[in-house]
C-alpha cells in the first residue's frame, strides 16, 4: 500500500463525494423547477440567476436552525440515525465506476474509488444498512406517524431487495463477474458481435441492430425494468414513497426532525436517487460508454474526459426521469405496493433469470 | 506497523468492544445496536481473511436480515424497552467450571497454531466468489437445495401460524 | 464429482417425497385445493416412496459426491419414515376433522418431515444431518403447534421450538468441533482419522492444517474443501503418516465435539437427563402429531445415532461407549420410574418412550453389529407399538384434553371391544412380553449389551422393564376391570381403524416371526 494510492484514493473519494454532494443540491432545486414547469408555476427564482442559489441558501438556514428533539425520544438513536442514512448514500458510490481510466500523476488511473471483486453484492449490503435509518429514525422519534413511517419503509425496502437482487442475478449472469467496471467493459462490443449465434432466420435483425452497443438493456429487457421499479422504491420516491405518504404520516419517518439532521436525512434521499441512477447507468445502459467514441481519434486524455461526461450525461438523464415520474403518477396504496412487490416483480425477476439462464446454455 | 495492521486492530477492537457492550447492558435497545456494531466488525474481519464474499454476505444477511428482525421485535414491544433487563447469575460455579473448560480449549488452540502457515495460504487465495459458487452447484448441491427446502418450509410453517383464521 | 443423474435413482424415496410435497403446496396454492386431494396425494406419495426403498434394499451405493450412502440401512429407515408417515396420516383425518382442523399443511409438514428423516439416516456426512434435522425439527415445531387457537399446542410448540433449538446449537457447535480436529465433516474420512484422534496421537499433516482455527480461510480455498468431500481423499488422508504435529489437542477438541454432538443427538431421542422436554411437549401437540413425533422422530434420531457411532467414530471408541450406556440406563430408570406417577395418558407414553430411548441407546452402546441390528429392529417395533397407541388415544381425545386420563379408559372393553384388546396388545408388546414385538426388540438390544461386557447395562434394562410392565398392564386393568364409561360417542374414521390395524398385525408379524 504507497502513498500514492492512498493519495489517489483520497483524491478520487474527494471528486465523487464533491460530485454527489453537489449533485444532490442542484438535484433539490432542479427538482422543484421542474416540478413547478410540470404544475405550469414559476418555482424558486429569487435567490442567484434562475435561483441557482436556492440550495445554498436552504443548506445555510438548515444549519442554523435550531435542534429540536422531542422530550419521549430516544436521544442516542434519534441523533445516530440520520448519520446511518448519509453514510450508506455517500459510500455507495465507492463502487461505481464513473469512467473508464485517465492518466494522472503518470499512472493510468481506474476511475472507480473502490476496485473490489464483490461490487455488485456490496451495493446490495449497503441498501440493507439503509434501512436502518429510516427504521430507527421513526422509532425513535417516538410518535406514532414517525413509527408507521418507519415501519412502512422497512417492509418496502425489504420487500424491493429482493427483486432488485434478483434483477441484477440476470446481469452477472451475462457478464460473469460481480466487478462493476468488468460489467461496463463487457457492454461495450458491439450488438452485432453477439448476434452472429442468432438462428438464421433472424439473422436480417444484424444490419438492423447491429450497429447498437451491447448494452445489458438489450439483453435485459425485463430485468431492467423490474430493477428500474425496484430503484423507485428503494429510494423511497414516488409512486412508493409510502414511508412519507404526507396526507397519511405528516412527514414519516423524518417528522420529528429539524435543522441539519432532517437536511441530512434529505440529502441523502437526493444522493441515492443519483447513486440508484449511476448503478442502472452502470448495469444496463453501459457506464461510461459513448457507441464510435474510440473512433473518433481524441487523444486519450480527451478520450476519458469524454467518457466521464457520457457518464454524467446519462446519470443526468435518469435523474430528470425520477423526477418527471414523482410529478406525474399518483402513490400507490400500501397493499398495492406490498401485492406488486412480491406477486409481480418477485416472480417476474425469478422467471428473467431463468429465461436468461436457458438463453445463456442456448447461446453457448 | 503497517496500514492494515492497524486497520485489523481497529475491527478488533470495534468487534470486541461492541461484543462486550451486547453482554453487560442491561438496556435492550443498547445491546441491539451493538449487536449492529459487533457484526459489522466481523464482516470487516472477514476481509482481511480473504473472504469477501462471506463478508458482504455477512452484512446482507446478519445486518441486512437477521438484525432488522431483531431491532423490530426490540421496536415493537415497547413496553419492555425501558424496562432494565434483570440478570442475576445463577449456577455460577457450573458456569465459572465450563467456560474455564472452553476458555483453556481456546486458548490452548491458540497456541499451539502453526500461525506463520496461514500467511501462505492468504497469498494463494483469489477471489473466492466464483469458486464458492461452482461448489455449492457441484460438491455442495445437496446441502444447498435442502437448504432451500428448510426455507420453504419455515415459510408454509410461519404462514400456517400467522394466517388469519378462516372460518370453515 | 458431485451430481450425477444416477443420484437421483439411488435417493428415489426421498425424491418421491419431495416431489409429493411440492405437489402438495401447488395444489393447496391452487383454488381448487381441497384437504381432501392433499390427504390422497400424500398417502400416495408416502406409500410409493415406501415402495421405492423396498426396491432400494439391495442396492449399496454413495451418492452426491459422498453425501449419502444409499443402501439396506437408509432404506430400512426410509421405510420406517414412510410407514409411520403413512400412518399418521390416516389417523390424523378424523381427528383433524373432529377440532376443525383439516388442512393441508399438515400434510406438507408431514412429509417434509419425513424428508428431513431419510436425509437423516442416509447421511453419510454431518452437513447433511444437520441439515435433516434442521428439516424434521422445523416441520415439527409448527406440527407441535398446529391447533394454534389451544394454549396447550402453542405452548407445546414453543417449549419444542426453544429446547430444539438450543440442541441444535449444542449439535453444531459438536460438528464445528469436530470438523476442526478431523478435517473433514465426511464420515468416512472422520472413521479414518478416528482411531488416532481418540488415542491422541499426532496427526497427519494435512489434518492439523485443515484442523486449525481459522478454518474460515480454508473454506475459502476451494480446492482443499472439494478435496476433503470426494471419496478419493479418504485413502489420502488414511495413508499419509503421522508426522509430530498437534498432538493432543486434536484429540480433545475430537471428544469434546462428539460429547456436544452427542448431546443434541440424545435431546432429539429425548434420553435423560435432555428429556425435560417431551412430556410437555407430547401432551399438548395433536395426538397425530406426537404420534409421528414419538415414532418417526425419534428412529430418524436413532437413524443418525447409529451412523455416527458405527460409519463415523466405529468401533473403538470405549469413552463415548460409556457415555452412552450411562444415558442408556439413565433414561431407563428415570423414564420408567416417572411414568408410574402419570394419570394422563400422553404424558404416561411420552415417559415411556424416554425409557425405550434408553433401550436402544444401550444397543448403540454395546457397539458391536448385534447392537446395531438390535437397534434396527427396535425402532421399528416400536414405531408400529407406539404409534397403535397414539392412534387408539387420538379416538378417544375430545376438546379440552378431555378422556386423556387412563381412568377415563375404564369400561372400554364392554363399550369397543377390538379398541379395547388393540390397545391391550400395543400394552402388552411396549411392556415387552413375548411373542410380541417389544420383547425381541429388548432381547436383540440386551443381548447385545451382554456382548460388549456391558451386563449392568443389560440388568438395569430388566428391571426397568418389569417396572414398566406395571404401568403398561394398568391400563389393561382399567380398561378390562374397572366399572366405567368411556364415552366414544360418533362415529371412528375408518382411516384411523385402518392404521390401527396395521400397526397391530405388524406388532404380531414382527414379534412372530422376528
Amino acid at each position: 500500500m504507497d502513498t500514492t494510492f492512498v493519495l489517489l484514493s483520497i483524491a478520487k473519494i474527494a471528486v465523487v463525494w464533491g460530485g454527489v454532494l453537489t449533485g444532490a443540491a442542484i438535484l433539490v432545486l432542479a427538482e422543484r423547477r421542474i416540478s413547478a414547469w410540470i404544475q405550469n408555476r414559476l418555482g424558486p427564482n429569487r435567490v442567484g440567476p434562475f435561483g441557482l442559489l436556492q440550495s445554498a441558501a436552504d443548506v445555510v438556514k438548515l444549519l442554523f436552525k435550531e435542534d429540536i428533539v422531542p422530550t419521549a425520544a430516544n436521544r442516542f438513536v434519534h441523533d445516530f440515525a440520520p448519520m446511518i442514512s448519509i453514510t450508506v448514500a455517500l459510500t455507495t458510490f465507492a463502487v461505481i465506476p464513473f469512467g473508464d481510466t485517465i492518466e494522472a500523476f503518470g499512472q493510468n488511473v481506474k476511475l472507480i474509488v473502490a476496485d473490489v471483486n464483490i461490487g455488485m453484492l456490496y451495493i446490495l449490503a449497503l441498501t440493507g444498512i439503509g434501512v436502518y435509518g429510516i427504521t430507527l429514525a421513526g422509532w425513535s422519534s417516538n410518535n406514532k406517524y414517525s413509527l408507521l413511517g418507519g415501519l412502512r419503509s422497512s417492509a418496502q425496502l425489504i420487500s424491493y431487495e429482493l427483486s432488485m437482487g434478483l434483477s441484477i442475478i440476470g446481469v452477472i449472469m451475462i457478464s460473469g463477474t460481480l466487478r462493476l467496471d468488468e460489467v461496463v467493459m463487457h457492454q461495450t462490443a458491439p450488438l452485432a458481435h453477439s448476434m452472429q449465434k442468432l438462428p438464421s432466420w433472424l439473422q436480417w435483425l444484424i444490419p438492423v441492430a447491429g450497429w447498437l452497443p451491447s448494452w445489458n438493456v438489450f439483453f435485459q429487457p425485463i430485468g431492467f425494468i423490474t430493477f428500474v421499479v425496484a430503484s423507485f422504491a428503494e429510494t423511497n420516491r414516488l409512486p412508493f414513497d409510502l414511508p412519507e405518504a404526507e396526507p397519511e404520516l405528516v412527514g414519516g419517518y423524518h417528522t420529528e426532525y429539524t435543522g441539519m439532521k432532517f437536511g441530512l436525512f434529505f440529502l441523502s434521499e437526493y444522493a441515492n436517487m443519483i447513486t440508484s441512477s449511476a448503478l442502472i447507468t452502470t448495469l444496463f445502459l453501459g457506464g461510461w460508454h459513448l457507441p464510435f467514441a474510440e473512433s473518433w481519434g481524441l487523444s486519450p486524455f480527451a478520450l476519458s474526459l469524454v467518457k466521464i461526461g457520457t457518464f454524467f450525461v446519462k446519470v443526468t438523464i435518469l435523474v430528470v426521469f425520477y423526477i418527471i415520474v414523482r410529478w406525474t403518477l399518483p402513490r400507490f396504496r400500501y397493499d398495492q405496493l406490498m401485492r406488486l412487490g412480491w406477486k409481480v416483480m418477485l416472480p417476474l425477476s425469478i422467471a428473467n433469470i431463468l429465461a436468461t439462464g436457458l438463453l445463456l446454455l442456448w447461446w453457448s | 506497523m503497517d496500514l492494515f495492521t492497524i486497520l485489523f486492530y481497529v475491527f478488533a477492537l470495534i468487534t470486541l468492544g461492541a461484543a462486550c457492550v451486547v453482554v453487560f447492558s442491561r438496556h435492550i435497545v443498547r445491546a441491539a445496536f451493538a449487536l449492529l456494531f459487533a457484526f459489522f466488525g466481523v464482516a470487516g474481519l472477514y476481509v482481511f481473511l480473504l473472504a469477501d464474499f462471506i463478508a458482504v454476505t455477512q452484512l446482507m444477511v446478519y445486518i441486512g436480515g437477521i438484525l432488522v428482525l431483531i431491532i423490530f421485535g426490540v421496536m415493537l414491544t415497547q413496553k419492555q424497552i425501558n424496562v432494565d433487563i434483570k440478570t442475576s447469575p445463577v449456577q455460577t460455579w457450573p458456569a465459572v467450571l465450563i467456560v474455564a473448560a472452553l476458555a483453556g480449549v481456546l486458548i490452548g488452540m491458540f497456541w499451539s497454531t502453526d500461525w506463520a502457515r496461514m500467511g501462505e495460504i492468504s497469498t494463494a487465495t483469489t477471489a473466492t466468489t466464483p469458486k464458492l459458487g461452482e461448489m455449492l452447484l457441484t460438491t455442495y448441491v445437496l446441502p444447498f437445495e435442502v437448504a432451500s427446502v428448510i426455507l420453504l418450509v419455515a415459510l408454509v410453517g410461519s404462514a400456517m401460524i400467522a394466517r388469519r383464521e378462516r372460518n370453515t | 464429482m458431485g451430481f450425477q443423474i444416477s443420484d437421483i435413482a439411488n435417493n428415489a424415496p426421498l425424491f418421491t417425497l419431495v416431489a409429493t410435497g411440492l405437489v402438495v403446496i401447488l395444489l393447496e396454492s391452487a383454488k381448487s385445493g381441497k384437504p381432501n386431494v392433499s390427504f390422497i396425494v400424500s398417502l400416495a406419495g408416502f406409500i410409493l416412496s415406501g415402495l421405492l426403498a423396498v426396491g432400494g434394499l439391495k442396492t449399496e451405493d454413495v451418492s452426491f459426491g459422498g453425501m449419502l450412502m444409499n443402501g439396506s440401512y437408509s432404506n430400512f429407515f426410509a421405510i420406517v419414515f414412510c410407514l409411520t408417515g403413512s400412518l399418521t396420516i390416516l389417523i390424523s383425518k378424523s381427528y383433524l376433522e373432529r377440532f376443525g382442523q383439516f388442512r393441508s399443511e399438515f400434510y406438507i409438514l408431514v412429509l417434509f418431515a419425513a424428508m428431513g428423516m431419510v436425509l437423516m439416516a442416509s447421511a453419510n456426512d454431518l452437513i447433511i444431518i444437520f441439515l435433516g434435522i434442521e428439516l424434521m425439527s422445523v416441520s415439527l415445531y409448527v406440527l407441535a403447534g398446529f391447533f394454534r387457537t389451544q394454549d396447550r399446542s402453542n405452548e407445546s410448540a414453543l417449549k419444542y421450538f426453544l429446547l430444539g433449538a438450543f440442541a441444535t446449537g449444542f449439535l453444531l457447535y459438536g460438528i464445528a468441533l469436530v470438523y476442526g480436529s478431523a478435517g473433514s465433516t465426511n464420515f468416512s474420512v472422520i472413521h479414518n482419522q478416528a482411531p488416532a484422534l481418540m488415542k491422541n496421537q499426532p496427526l497427519p499433516d494435512s489434518v492439523v492444517q485443515a484442523g486449525l482455527p481459522d478454518s474460515v480461510v480454508q473454506a475459502g480455498l476451494p480446492d482443499s474443501v472439494v478435496q476433503a468431500g470426494l471419496p478419493d481423499s479418504v485413502v489420502q488422508a488414511g495413508d499419509s503418516g503421522l508426522p509430530a504435529g498437534q498432538a493432543g489437542l486434536a484429540g480433545t477438541i475430537f471428544l469434546l465435539g462428539l460429547g456436544l454432538v452427542i448431546v443434541g443427538l440424545a435431546f432429539k431421542v429425548a434420553a435423560a437427563p435432555f428429556h425435560m422436554w417431551a412430556p410437555d411437549v407430547y401432551d399438548g401437540a395433536p395426538t397425530p402429531a406426537t404420534g409421528f413425533m414419538a415414532t418417526a422422530a425419534k428412529a430418524a434420531a436413532f437413524g443418525a445415532f447409529v451412523s455416527i457411532a458405527f460409519k463415523m467414530i466405529g468401533s473403538t471408541s470405549g469413552t463415548i461407549s460409556n457415555l452412552l450406556a450411562v444415558i442408556a440406563a439413565a433414561s431407563m430408570i428415570l423414564g420408567n420410574v416417572i411414568a408410574i406417577s402419570q394419570s394422563n395418558i400422553k404424558r404416561m407414553l411420552a415417559y415411556s418412550s424416554i425409557a425405550h430411548a434408553g433401550y436402544m441407546l444401550s444397543g448403540i452402546a454395546a457397539a458391536n453389529v448385534e447392537g446395531q441390528a438390535g437397534v434396527m429392529y427396535y425402532v421399528a417395533a416400536y414405531a408400529c407399538m407406539t404409534l397403535g397407541a397414539f392412534a387408539i388415544v387420538s379416538i378417544l381425545e375430545r376438546d379440552d384434553a378431555a378422556n386423556l386420563s387412563i381412568d377415563g379408559y375404564a369400561g372400554l372393553s364392554a363399550k369397543h371391544p377390538v379398541i379395547a384388546a388393540a390397545l391391550a396388545l400395543f400394552m402388552f408388546s411396549l411392556a415387552g412380553i413375548p411373542p410380541l414385538a417389544g420383547f425381541f426388540g429388548k432381547y436383540y438390544v440386551f443381548l447385545a449389551a451382554v456382548k460388549a461386557d456391558m451386563t449392568w447395562l443389560a440388568i438395569v434394562g430388566v428391571l426397568t422393564s418389569l417396572i414398566s410392565a406395571y404401568y403398561y398392564l394398568r391400563v389393561v386393568v382399567v380398561m378390562y376391570f374397572k366399572e366405567g364409561e368411556a364415552a366414544v360417542e360418533g362415529r371412528i374414521g375408518m382411516s384411523t381403524v385402518v392404521a390401527i390395524a396395521v400397526c397391530a398385525y405388524l406388532v404380531v408379524q414382527l414379534g412372530v416371526y422376528p
